[in-house]
């Protein structure tokens, strides 16, 4: 057990499993992680209330309280802390426990190590509102909201820019149609859902060449990757 | 479970019943026809009886003590002889001698009779007689005088007569029904004794035990044994896949684990590059994962269908929800893909169905080449629902397009984990659907993989 450490990214590792507890230290420390482990769930609530902690990572099978009863507490007592549930139980059921009940995010065992990563450091840029937008070279600047194209900024028109902004906000995930048309019209605007074909076609030329791919998913909706990671699995 | 009557009891029963209707209505007809050659046989002989004390009369002789029991032996082969009254009355009714309470017949239909001998009933009720009378001549005093001799006797004694031959009667029949009874009884039992030896051998055999019943059983047994049978053999095929199942699955996780063993050792003995058997441990626990994965999955399923939760589900919406979760994936290969569904809603298990449609979307990912077109239809055809996950990936070889289905079986041709399509199967069964894997062909040539999934009849026509 540690104390939290300045300069570093502090995280509570809730997990009963020592030999994971020592590996995961080792792994992340180069990466600027501070690891704070502790294996009952008792205790991680004490450790949780007294220190502060950019995340909390949350095994669901713990001796002493189970993880989502010990989630129940944190958040009953007000804790903002995000909290990331990494178990092996893997089922829907608990998925959906654990988020009902306050989780933000959900990892199931075994993982990757920079998929871990990634997500740890989405979850906490998400809880201090730092949130970087940006996919190849597109990227929207939070203090002026404008889009830029590597350092060239993109002339949108609003519904463009709220259209790339939903986009980009689940970068490398599919959105659908119905999602796009409300974040761009409004939820109880009378716009048919094709009106958002019309608007993507526009978009995707506007971003050309910004290392950005606005993919089609006929039937289901658009998605926006990083051409780098597209094609990337042979 | 409630007690269903038994069939032996049913039949015995029903037997016995039947044997007692017949025997009574026997026994009645029987006692009937009793009587009435009874009343017969000793109206005779009260009718000889008059005639031999007529004769007596005219005779003269005095002793007619010994009439009544001769002619009742004569008649009725009984010694037993009833108490009798006699009168002799002149034609004009006037006692002669004799016994005054019974009186000279009254009735003018027997007087005109009386040539011969009339037999009729006489007496007050409670007290009823049976009189025979004769009218003839005899001398007295050198002169033919008409007279009249009665005998009677008292329906009393005939009834008492009637009784004991009832009683004989019933005894007959009795002796009769109990003797065909036990001999119903005794048939039944030797006729179900093979139902018996069948029950008995069933008892005797322990649970585990799937051999087959021996056949050799009467006419009505053998389908019943030959069920049976078949429920043994399909049994025994079950526990064979299982055991089959848990060996293939053995040795698929034991593998991975013993391939890690080997490369970890071999990294502690310096005998292996790190840079080149590091990146290879990473696949081989990808595997593993994958197939515990699937394993599991394959639990849950039996699981699930065991308990049954079925609800409407949105098969749209489900293969919607699966073509966002796998987009990142989709996206990565670059593939064009295409979602063609109306709405469409199935009665399942939203968790299974979405299994379904994530193993399936899953091989048509893993087969397709970077670039390729992919793609999910749901559509309502004439008799039933049809959903096809379609893809370019070059189909299937036709050698194994027949065992695509069976656990592990993929995998020993080394294109994917091994139970993705088993549990495709085992689910696309429990919502009495089927599920099939088509090579397209487009102009002659084998272009890419249809897996079909039918529900029958579940739209109003």
């Amino acid at each position: 057990m540690g104390r939290p450490t300045i300069g570093a990214v502090n995280i509570l590792l809730v997990e009963d499993d020592l030999d994971l507890c020592g590996a995961l230290m080792r792994v992340l420390a180069p990466r600027g992680f501070q690891l704070v482990c502790c294996a009952d769930g008792l205790e991680a609530l004490q450790m949780a209330r007294r220190h502060e902690f950019d995340a909390i990572m949350l095994d669901l099978t713990l001796p002493g309280i189970d993880g989502l009863q010990m989630l129940q507490r944190l958040r009953d007592g007000a804790s903002r802390t995000p909290v990331m549930v990494v178990t092996a139980r893997g089922t829907v059921e608990d998925k959906v426990a654990g988020l009902n009940i306050g989780a933000d995010d959900y990892l199931a065992k075994p993982f990757d190590i920079e998929e871990l990563e990634a997500r740890l450091r989405a979850l906490i840029r998400r809880s201090k509102g730092e949130e970087e937008l940006r996919c190849g070279n597109l990227r929207l600047d939070r203090e002026t909201q404008i889009f830029f194209n590597g350092f060239r900024p993109l002339d949108l028109s609003p519904r463009e820019g709220a259209l790339l902004k939903a986009l980009l906000q689940h970068r490398g995930q599919a959105v659908t149609k119905e999602a796009l048309r409300e974040a761009v019209f409004g939820e109880n605007a009378e716009t048919s859902a094709d009106a958002i074909e019309v608007l993507v076609h526009r978009l995707r030329k506007r971003i050309a060449g910004a290392q950005a791919e606005l993919m089609t998913l006929r039937g289901v909706g658009y998605l926006l990757i990083d051409e780098a990671i597209a094609g990337r699995d042979e | 479970m409630t007690a269903m009557p038994s069939m032996r009891r049913f039949i015995v029963m029903w037997i016995a019943v039947i044997l007692s209707v017949l025997t009574l209505v026997d026994g009645l007809l029987a006692y009937g026809a009793a009587e009435k050659g009874l009343a017969e046989t000793r109206d005779r002989a009260l009718a000889r009886i008059a005639a031999g004390y007529l004769r007596a009369l005219r005779a003269q002789d005095a002793d007619t003590s010994k009439i009544p029991a001769s002619v009742f032996r004569e008649e009725t082969g009984d010694d037993d002889t009833p108490e009798l009254r006699f009168r002799v009355s002149d034609s004009r009714g006037l006692l002669l001698g004799g016994d005054p309470q019974l009186r000279f017949p009254a009735d003018k239909a027997v007087k005109d009779k009386l040539v011969q001998a009339a037999l009729y009933d006489d007496g007050e009720p409670g007290d009823r007689w049976r009189v025979a009378a004769v009218k003839d001549f005899i001398l007295t005093r050198a002169q033919a005088e008409p007279v009249v001799v009665q005998v009677a006797e008292s329906h009393a004694a005939r009834t008492a007569s009637a009784h004991l031959l009832g009683m004989a009667i019933a005894g007959k029949q009795l002796l009769r029904l109990g003797l065909a009874l036990s001999l119903v009884y005794a048939v039944v039992m030797l006729g179900l004794r093979p139902l018996e030896r069948l029950r008995a051998e069933l008892a005797r055999r322990n649970a585990h035990d799937l051999t087959l019943v021996a056949d050799q059983r009467p006419q009505e047994l053998a389908p019943l044994v030959a069920s049976l049978n078949a429920l043994l053999l399909a049994q025994q095929s079950a526990v064979d896949e299982q055991r089959k199942f848990l060996a293939d699955a053995s040795h698929q996780l034991r593998t991975p684990i013993a391939v890690l063993r080997t490369q970890v050792q071999g990294l502690l003995l310096g005998q292996t590059d790190t840079a080149d058997t590091l990146p290879k441990m990473l696949r081989t626990i990808d595997r593993a994962t994958a197939l515990t994965n699937q394993l599991l999955a394959m639990a849950k399923v039996e699981q699930l269908v065991r308990r049954a939760d079925w609800a409407e589900v949105q098969l749209d919406q489900v293969a919607r929800d699966v073509a966002l979760e796998f987009a990142p994936l989709i996206a990565r290969k670059r593939l064009d893909f295409s979602l063609q569904a109306g709405p469409m809603s199935l009665r399942t298990d939203a968790w299974m169905l979405g299994e379904l449609v994530k193993n399936l979307l899953s091989n048509a990912i893993h087969h397709s080449k970077k670039g390729g077109a992919l793609g999910i239809v749901v559509r309502q055809l004439k008799h039933e629902t049809e959903m096809i996950v379609w893809d370019h990936g070059g189909g299937v070889d036709e050698s194994v397009l027949g065992r695509l289905f069976e656990p592990f079986n993929a995998s020993k041709s080394g294109t994917g984990i091994g139970l993705g399509l088993s549990i495709c199967r085992q689910i696309a069964e429990s919502m009495n659907a089927s599920v099939d894997i088509f090579n397209r062909i487009e102009a002659g040539e084998v272009v890419g993989v249809d897996a079909v999934v039918r529900w029958p009849g579940l739209r109003d026509a």
